[in-house]
């Protein structure tokens, strides 16, 4: 089993539409597939129309197999399985905290998922918090989207700064321009030039097109409706590359 | 509705008989509440595999070869599901379902009839258009008898078993009142207190549905058995009713045994045909080599002549003339006759039949004491007889009592029928080759093989009449068994306790 993390400090970079699509790529390549979305907002499961169940709690992550198990909900695609994000997960780093063994609390919910699945792809909220650090220890790859602004190449800088700090795994991060405009100077700029960046950064990146922004109205992975777009194409490149250096 | 545990989720199947033309109402009536959508369907014609008697359909069971996978579905209980089509799990080596395999010792389960098979595969969407679970519906239709089953399986998608069980209580609300009967089905229960009039009518008119069950299948030709199992059961209520002719209006009945003889008049033909060319093989293989092409020849004859009857019978059965007859039968059985008592004031139905049983017993054995080596085939004829009434009436006592003898008596009694219905079949085999010569002789057409088929018919009647012998042998050792004085002690106590039972409940 391989699992795979979108996390960002920044919100609104795209780690939800690259963690839907990613999940829909690998169920459709054969993967058995789990996405497990761990943002209050719960945009992975509004994607793919799936609730979570009314009961689900945000500490049910930490209450063993059973508890876990019941919260996985089947998407439309084969091998693709999804546990939606209850609003109350936006307190699991006060459950964390309150656990015994804070820093594999993430580690231990993935172990419950060896040998069912093969992939899992983890949609991470935009914080630095007790549970990032759980995902640093437990994921597999951890891969940052990165908008080409300024203020999104600091953001990194400050994220490599506490993973040094902390001594966790830089060489399991990675990175890849998203929304990239190419109308702006500036984006177009920063792509070019971004052998210097701490981590190591994909070359494909994904644009910023309308195409992809249509997903929240078509409720399905961009692949899915718009298979032939150039944009979406993009994404199936990027996420093939992925593959190729083992991130997938 | 049966929930069945799967990997970490519940299957629901729901099966029922229904009108095929109902299916549309059943899903529009699902459309007020979820969005379906039709993903896949198959059509194929199968092989319906059951005994002569239909013994698993009448246990709600079904098994079926398409395209050479065998399906064996429990009607009844869902936790039974063999799978969505057929896997090897539920075949043994020789590829014959593990449930039939099981009970082969007192089965021949064959090929019996054909059924249309129509999968269909929807997926179910709730409001937000997100898919909630897989509808599987199959559809059997059964040419004989005609039933037309209808199995929904309701597989949710993971994390749906709620949705999926609204969904079921949602077709059970639609399926209200327009679920079918099984023609095995009674249409009201028998009880040992009933009044004996009234038992015996539901039990006849149960009898006519299985009887109308067949019909189809004579029509199309599908086996012989089905007009086996037609005359069979038509046999059985006139026994009946002949029993029982004391206790109902003369005229009431004499309409009825009257109807039901015209109609076995007009099928005998083809049944006599039927038993020759089956046992026609047996006889080619007995015969010298020099007598097997007019065996041959004589075969070919018959079923030529078999088809013709065939023609007739279906033609007979489909007729306007016929169904109206068998609807006035219906109606006859369903309406008490005048004066018909109620349960509080008539004869209980289970001292009547016990009474019955006493009698006929004791006439049988009268006739079997009678009876000596060198008697007429007559004789064993009316012996033959009056052991099937007997045996009429203790399948009936069977029905509705819970005496224990019942079963003990009927099967002492197995041996001895069979040996009599096998003596009965070679008379009416020998008789009919006679008859069938003189047909033979004054047909022109057939002046150039007649000496072949001649000869051929000479070598058949001289091993028939070897087989008489020896089954006669067998068959007056067989009297002693039923003259056995156990054997009426047990049919005696049986009768006195029947009898208390009745007084006890009064």
């Amino acid at each position: 089993m391989k699992s795979v993390a979108l996390y960002s400090i920044k919100g609104g970079v795209g780690k939800t539409t690259m963690a839907v699509n990613m999940a829909y790529f690998e169920s459709a390549a054969g993967a058995r597939t789990l996405l497990i979305d761990l943002d209050p907002q719960g945009s992975s499961g509004f994607y793919l129309r799936i609730r979570p169940k009314p009961k689900s709690r945000g500490k049910d992550f930490f209450r063993g197999s059973d508890k876990m198990h019941t919260m996985i909900r089947e998407s439309d695609y084969q091998n693709l399985d999804v546990i939606p994000a209850p609003e109350s997960v936006r307190k699991i780093d006060m459950h964390i905290a309150d656990a015994n063994e804070k820093q594999v609390q993430i580690q231990k919910m993935l172990d419950l998922f060896i040998g069912e699945y093969d992939r899992v792809i983890i949609d991470c909220p935009s914080q630095l918090g007790l549970m990032s650090e759980n995902i640093f220890i437990a994921a597999d790859a951890i891969v940052v989207p990165l908008i080409p602004t300024v203020l999104s190449l600091n953001t990194l800088q400050q994220l490599e700064q506490f993973i040094k700090r902390r001594q966790y795994n830089l060489d399991k991060f990675y990175a890849f321009f998203s929304m990239v405009d190419q109308r702006k100077r500036m984006h177009r700029e920063t792509v070019d030039n971004a052998e210097n960046l701490p981590i190591k950064i994909f070359q494909n990146w994904i644009p910023y097109a309308s195409v992809i922004e249509k997903m929240g109205m078509h409720m399905t992975p961009a692949q899915f409706y718009a298979k032939n777009e150039k944009a979406v194409r993009m994404i199936e490149q990027l996420l093939q590359e992925m593959k190729e250096y083992g991130v997938l | 509705m049966k929930p069945e545990r799967g990997y970490s989720t519940i299957v629901i199947v729901i099966t029922f008989l229904a009108d095929p033309s109902r299916k549309q109402y059943l899903l529009n009536g699902l459309q007020e509440e979820w969005i379906i959508e039709r993903k896949d369907s198959h059509e194929q014609r199968c092989t319906v595999l059951d005994t002569y008697d239909y013994t698993l359909l009448r246990q709600k069971k079904i098994a079926l070869l398409c395209n050479g996978n065998y399906s064996f579905f429990d009607l009844l209980d869902a936790s039974k599901d063999v799978s969505r089509s057929v896997t090897s799990s539920v075949l043994e080596n020789d590829k014959q379902p593990k449930e039939i395999v099981k009970n082969r010792g007192g089965w021949k389960v064959n090929r019996r009839t054909q059924a249309d098979v129509n999968e269909e595969f929807f997926l179910v969407r709730n409001t937000d258009r997100k898919g909630v679970a897989r509808l599987f519906l199959l559809l059997i239709n059964i040419d004989t008898p005609p039933l037309h089953i209808m199995r929904l399986q309701i597989s949710p998608l993971r994390g749906y078993d709620e949705e999926a069980v609204n969904l079921s209580t949602l077709f059970e609300r639609i399926l209200t009142g327009d679920k079918m009967r099984f023609p095995w089905d009674r249409k009201r229960e028998i009880r040992p207190r009933m009044t004996d009039t009234a038992g015996i009518r539901i039990f006849c008119s149960d009898v006519l549905s299985r009887v109308r069950s067949f019909e189809r299948g004579i029509v199309r030709d599908t086996d012989p058995e089905c007009l086996h199992q037609y005359r069979v059961n038509v046999r059985k209520i006139r026994a009946l009713l002949g029993l029982s002719k004391s206790i109902f209006p003369r005229d009431w009945l004499q309409a009825l045994t009257d109807e039901l003889s015209s109609i076995m008049k007009r099928t005998n033909r083809l049944r006599d045909l039927d038993v020759h060319i089956d046992a026609m093989e047996g006889y080619r293989q007995l015969l010298p080599d020099a007598l097997k092409a007019g065996a041959v020849l004589l075969e070919e004859l018959l079923k030529h002549e078999r088809q013709k009857e065939q023609g007739k019978v279906a033609a007979f059965l489909a007729s306007e003339k016929y169904l109206g007859r068998m609807r006035q039968l219906e109606k006859n059985l369903d309406k008490p006759p005048e004066n018909e008592e109620n349960d509080d004031t008539g004869k209980p139905l289970q001292a009547t039949v016990l009474h019955i049983l006493e009698r006929r017993f004791n006439k049988m054995v009268k006739k079997i004491t009678e009876v000596e080596a060198e008697a007429e085939d007559l004789s064993f004829h009316q012996i033959r007889i009056e052991g099937k009434k007997l045996r009429y009436a203790l399948e009936f006592l069977e029905v509705f009592s819970d005496l224990k003898q019942v079963k003990k008596i009927i099967k002492k009694m197995k041996r001895f029928q069979d040996l009599f219905g096998e003596y009965n079949d070679l008379c009416v085999q020998e008789e009919f080759l006679h008859i069938h010569m003189d047909g033979i002789e004054n047909d022109d057409n057939l002046k150039a093989k007649r000496r072949d088929i001649e000869m051929a018919v000479g070598g058949i009647l001289t091993i028939i009449s070897k087989k008489k012998a020896e089954v006669r042998e067998l068959m007056l050792k067989e009297t002693v068994s039923v003259r056995d004085k156990n054997l009426k002690k047990n049919i005696s106590k049986m009768v006195k306790e029947g009898m208390d039972e009745i007084s006890r409940s009064v």
